[in-house]
């Protein structure tokens, strides 16, 4: 009889131990328009990055928007004032996600912009049949230059594993590539993805490491808190580094872990960068989400080239700026890739 | 919050303790022994993440543990290893087949435990010994957030620490290889990896890793030392075994394991709340 009260005391003390989540966490905050709006901006006080970058007084901001948001606050009123908020912060990085649609800063592109993507490509590479893998890889008119389309650097692996493999098929196409004058690498379509997978790639291209870009980080809930300024490099990987000429084609429309590929590339001495300046907007976004089941990213980083230069708002510069215009779309000329071209052609 | 969970422990540890304060003396076997215990039950994960949300997500789940323990003269060893892999959910979770509206985080838990433990002094009418060492405890807890379609990020801790760990068991009846556990650790050292990406995205920012070498000694080299300031973290362990013949037998087990980690001071909190009901079946070799 005393084992059964023994074992009723244990397990009543560990069921209450059990039960017990409220003694560990305090409750979730409310979901109401006030709440919603504090967290809100809340968040971007204490993480986000780029305040003084992008020349904003953020507690300006809630002295505005606060005595507009009440408990008699709609949603749609709530989303026209959060909409606001982000898209005065000008970062392709800030995004609201609501069920009345995504609320994103768009970048600099005019709503024409022929440079994003290549024009009648047949002129000047050997079409054929579509391609399945990640890349699209082709040789052009001139069958001494390869030319490959890097659409995306999205894609993780599996587990603690952060690279995307598909990405090594480029140890496969360089193979194939050896004998190759040049290669132009096109990612003016590129939005980005995985900035690991960026950095998969730009290693075959790499004759030794090379700082490419410096970036800090936000540290803590000051506006000052930031980490020292860290390194990131490029190096060569795979069993086969390809040193000869190489272009890479950016545009408005390159963005994100795109411009760090980009950035990557141009330190390296084989590497011209042809085209439009880049998105301007690396950031590091980290995702949050509100009571009300909407949901935002915001940057929690700035990155500068290796020269310095902040890129955020502002972008990677090529080495040789062109532009296609609408003109010479209208007229299937695709200006980058030609001076892409010309610039392998030209080189020793 | 760690006077909470020391006062818990304290409640554990009284009721115990009155429980069994009127049994007459029996003597504590303590003839050397190894046990294998396989086990599994029920867990329950808490999180608040406050790089991923300010809300809290749980979920239960069926975990793995595998245990085993050697009971010698006056030493106690004893190695863990568990697994879970939980659905997490929040107050705005809908529908978890709706990835567009849903908002849940699936959340890996690897835990690793090897206990060594020496006997430090036996309380003869409570008929409970008592045994003190350090635990070595290396832990993953792995959570992707799945925020909305297409769109999820990650978050990790890894921590292996060491810390002061108190054992105490007792017998119900003279004689008796049926014993009560009460365990507790708390880590006063630890490792922690993932240092400096903490406040990114882990997913997209591990910068210097050469994925060709070693990934896993490459991760190893970026942690940090922390103590109380970064990490406290709390295990506590109560556990039944009841033999049923000489060799087998069953082993009944609760753990509670709390952790907050903070990377940074006053920034990105991670708060992770364990509770693991796990019955076992044990072999006496």
């Amino acid at each position: 009889m005393n084992t059964m009260k023994r074992s009723f005391s244990i397990l009543i003390v560990l069921l209450a131990v059990y039960g017990c989540d409220t003694m560990f966490f305090e409750p979730d905050p409310a979901n109401t328009p006030e709440d919603n709006f504090e967290i809100l901006w809340k968040d971007f006080d204490r993480y986000y990055a780029q305040f003084a970058l992008r020349h904003i007084d953020w507690d300006s901001v809630y002295a505005v928007y606060r005595p507009q948001i009440s408990p008699a606050t709609t949603d749609r009123e709530l989303f026209a004032a959060l909409s606001s908020i982000v898209l005065g912060i000008n970062d392709m990085h800030v995004t609201l996600y609501t069920p009345m649609g995504d609320v994103y800063w768009k970048s600099r592109m005019p709503a024409s912009y022929p440079s994003r993507r290549i024009i009648n490509a047949c002129k000047y590479i050997q079409c054929g049949p579509p391609q399945n893998g990640l890349f699209e890889y082709r040789t052009c008119q001139d069958p001494a230059i390869g030319y490959m389309i890097i659409p995306t650097f999205s894609g993780q692996g599996e587990g603690l594993t952060m690279a995307d493999s598909r990405y090594l098929a480029i140890d496969e196409i360089l193979s194939q590539w050896r004998g190759m004058k040049g290669i132009i690498i096109d990612v003016r379509g590129n939005s980005g993805g995985n900035s690991i997978n960026a950095e998969t790639v730009a290693g075959r291209f790499a004759d030794q490491t090379r700082v490419y870009s410096y970036r800090r980080q936000k540290i803590g809930p000051g506006k000052d808190n930031f980490s020292s300024w860290k390194t990131s490099s490029v190096e060569p990987k795979g069993i086969y580094q390809f040193l000869k000429p190489v272009v890479v084609l950016t545009s408005r429309a390159t963005s994100s872990s795109a411009e760090m590929f980009v950035m990557a590339m141009q330190v390296l001495p084989n590497v011209t960068i042809v085209g439009d300046t880049t998105g301007g907007g690396v950031g590091n976004p980290i995702f949050r989400e509100l009571p009300n089941g909407w949901a935002y990213r915001l940057s929690t980083e700035m990155e500068a080239d290796a020269q310095g230069r902040i890129i955020e708002g502002v972008g990677v510069f090529p080495d040789v700026p062109v532009v296609t215009t609408a003109a010479d779309s209208a007229n299937g000329i695709d200006r980058i890739l030609e001076k892409g071209i010309e610039t392998i052609r030209m080189s020793p | 919050m760690r006077y909470e969970s020391i006062l818990v422990m304290s409640l554990i540890l009284g009721s115990v303790r009155l429980s069994f304060s009127q049994e007459s003396a029996p003597n504590i076997s303590f003839e050397p022994q190894h046990l294998l215990t396989l086990s599994s039950g029920i867990s329950s994960h808490t999180v608040r993440d406050e790089m991923m949300s300010p809300l809290l997500y749980s979920g239960t789940q069926v975990p793995l543990a595998f245990t085993y323990r050697f009971r010698g003269v006056d030493n106690r060893h004893t190695v863990l290893l568990y697994f879970d892999n939980t659905e997490l959910h929040s107050s705005i979770t809908r529908s978890i087949r709706d990835v567009a509206v849903s908002h849940y985080i699936k959340n890996l838990h690897l835990m690793f435990e090897y206990s060594f433990a020496t006997g430090a002094v036996v309380f003869e009418n409570l008929n409970t010994a008592c045994f003190l060492g350090a635990r070595l405890t290396g832990i993953l807890n792995l959570r992707n957030h799945y925020v909305l379609q297409d769109k999820n990020h990650m978050s990790a801790e890894q921590m292996t620490g060491v810390g002061i760990h108190v054992l105490t068991e007792t017998a119900l009846q003279q004689e008796s290889q049926n014993l009560l556990r009460i365990e507790i650790n708390i880590p006063c050292i630890s490792y922690v990896l993932l240092a400096d990406r903490y406040n990114a995205n882990v997913s997209e920012k591990l910068d210097n890793i050469d994925f060709d070498q070693n990934l896993l000694w490459q991760l190893f080299k970026k942690g940090d030392i922390v103590s109380f300031n970064t990490l406290f973290e709390i295990q506590a362990d109560v556990s039944y075994s009841v033999f049923v013949t000489d060799h087998i037998g069953f082993d009944l087990q609760y753990r509670l394991l709390y952790y907050s980690f903070a990377q940074y001071q006053d920034l990105f909190h991670a708060r992770v709340l364990s509770n693991q009901f796990l019955l076992g079946l044990t072999v006496r070799l």
